[in-house]
C-alpha cells in the first residue's frame, strides 16, 4: 500500500512538471488554441480564422485582419500541438495595387501555397513552377483567399521561379506574373 | 562458512524477483532471527548455533517463505515504483530550477537597471499597460552630450499568451520627427525582462512612443530640475 501510494506521489510530480514545462512552452491539446496563443504574442489579434488544412502532422491556419494576415503551422506532438512555423506578415494587403497577390511556406513535408485576389473577377489561379513544369490550382476562394497545402516537391524547386496565371471565369487571362 | 541464519536469508531473497527490495527484506529477517536466536538462547539454554538452527525452523520453510515475500513485493509493481520514482527524482529537479528560474526573472525585474557611466537625468515611472505586456520606463539617462538612456522594465502576462515571439512592443520617433527606432524584444524570458535603450537627444526634449497595440505616449526626456 505504501508503494502504491509512494507511485501515486511520483505521478503526481512527473505530470505537475511536465504540465508547467507544456504550459509555460505554450503547448496546447488543441491546434487552435495552439495558434491563437501565438497569434494573440505577437499582437496580431483579433483576427478571423479564414484557412485550416489539416494534414497528418501538421496543421495549417490563415488568420487575416483588415490590414494583414498570418500563416501559420502547428505540429502535433504525442499528445500536444506546437507552434512549428509562423509569424505575423505586417503586409497591408489591402492596399496592394497588384491584381494578387502571392505568399509560400515551406516545412519539411509540405509546402503551402496562398493567394489574394485584388480582383473579384479572378476565378482561378495557375502556379506554374519552373523547375519541374508543376501546375498549382488556387480556385477555392474564402474571403478573396486561396488557400492549397500540397506534399512536399522533390525537386529542389525555388519558389519565386515560374510564371503564375490569373484567369477570370470564362477563362480569360486577367494577369499574368513571371518570376525570373 | 555461512551460518544457518544467513544460508536461509539466501534461501529467502532468492525467491524475491525485485533484486532492490532484497536487502531490506535481508535486514528484516535478519534482525527477526537473531532476536528470535537470543531468546533461544536465553530461555532454551542453547548454544548459539542450536538457537540460530531452531529459530530457523520456527520461521517455516525458507522457499515458501521467499515466495511468499515475492508476492507481496511484486517485481511489477516494484519497478513501476522504481521508475516513477526516479523520474519523480529529476522531475523534482526541474521543478526547483524552473523555480529559481522564475524567483530571479521576478526578483532582477523588481529593480531598474542602473547603466555604467551614465547621469540619471530624470525619472520616469511610466507604466503602458497592454493586453499581454506591461512596460514600464524608469528613468532617463545621459551617457554623452547627445546620447540618453532610456531604462525600462517589461512584465509578461502570461493568462495572454505564452507563444514566447519575440516582438517590436514600440517604436521611438523624437517629437522633432527624425527617423526614429524600433527596439527588437527578444522572448527568451517567461516572465519578464529589463534594459536599456540609446536615443539621440531631441532638440524637443520629448519622444513619442507608438506601441504594437496602437497605444501612444509622449515622455518628456529633458533633464529633470533638482536631479543631482
Amino acid at each position: 500500500m505504501k508503494r502504491i501510494k509512494q507511485i501515486g506521489i511520483s505521478l503526481g510530480v512527473l505530470i505537475l512538471t511536465l504540465f508547467l514545462i507544456y504550459w509555460t512552452s505554450g503547448f496546447y491539446f488543441s491546434p487552435q488554441a495552439c495558434v491563437e496563443d501565438s497569434l494573440r504574442g505577437l499582437y496580431f489579434m483579433p483576427a478571423e480564422k479564414i484557412f485550416d488544412i489539416r494534414t497528418e502532422n501538421y496543421v495549417y491556419y490563415l488568420y487575416a485582419n483588415d490590414h494583414q494576415y498570418a500563416l501559420h503551422s502547428v505540429r502535433k506532438t504525442a499528445l500536444f500541438f506546437y507552434v512549428a512555423a509562423g509569424g505575423s506578415t505586417h503586409n497591408d494587403y489591402p492596399k496592394s495595387t497588384e491584381p494578387f497577390d502571392l505568399d509560400f511556406s515551406a516545412d519539411q513535408v509540405n509546402e503551402v501555397f496562398l493567394v489574394h485576389r485584388n480582383r473579384p473577377d479572378i476565378a482561378k489561379v495557375e502556379w506554374e513552377l519552373a523547375e519541374d513544369s508543376r501546375k498549382v490550382l488556387l480556385d477555392q476562394w474564402k474571403d478573396d483567399f486561396a488557400m492549397i497545402v500540397l506534399p512536399r516537391s522533390g525537386a529542389d524547386s525555388v519558389f519565386w521561379q515560374g510564371t503564375v496565371r490569373a484567369y477570370d471565369a470564362q477563362g480569360k487571362l486577367v494577369d499574368e506574373r513571371v518570376f525570373p | 562458512m555461512m551460518n544457518s541464519i544467513e544460508e536461509y536469508i539466501q534461501t529467502v531473497t532468492s525467491q524475491v524477483h525485485f533484486i532492490w527490495d532484497r536487502t531490506a527484506i535481508a535486514e528484516e529477517l535478519r534482525d527477526h532471527l537473531t532476536d528470535s536466536a537470543e531468546a533461544l538462547m536465553e530461555e532454551e539454554n542453547l548454544s548459539a548455533e542450536e538457537a540460530q538452527a531452531e529459530a530457523v525452523k520456527r520461521m517455516g520453510d525458507g522457499k515458501t517463505i521467499g515466495q511468499q515475500f515475492n508476492q507481496i513485493h511484486h517485481p511489477v509493481i516494484g519497478w513501476i515504483w522504481l521508475i516513477t520514482l526516479s523520474l519523480a527524482f529529476i522531475a523534482g529537479i526541474a521543478l526547483v530550477g524552473l523555480t529559481v528560474n522564475y524567483a530571479w526573472d521576478i526578483f532582477s525585474c523588481s529593480f531598474p537597471v542602473h547603466p555604467k557611466a551614465a547621469v540619471k537625468i530624470r525619472d520616469l515611472n511610466e507604466s503602458v499597460d497592454m493586453a499581454g505586456h506591461v512596460v514600464r520606463f524608469d528613468a532617463v539617462w545621459e551617457e554623452q552630450e547627445d546620447q540618453l538612456i532610456l531604462t525600462y522594465r517589461i512584465q509578461n502576462k502570461l493568462n495572454y499568451s505564452r507563444s514566447g515571439w519575440s516582438v517590436t512592443l514600440f517604436q521611438i520617433v523624437d517629437q522633432d520627427g527624425n527617423e526614429g527606432i524600433s527596439p527588437y524584444f527578444e522572448g527568451n524570458s517567461l516572465l519578464g525582462s529589463r534594459g536599456m535603450i540609446r536615443i539621440e537627444r531631441p532638440d524637443s526634449g520629448k519622444v513619442k512612443l507608438t506601441f504594437i497595440d496602437g497605444q501612444q505616449r509622449i515622455l518628456n526626456v529633458s533633464e529633470q530640475e533638482g536631479q543631482p
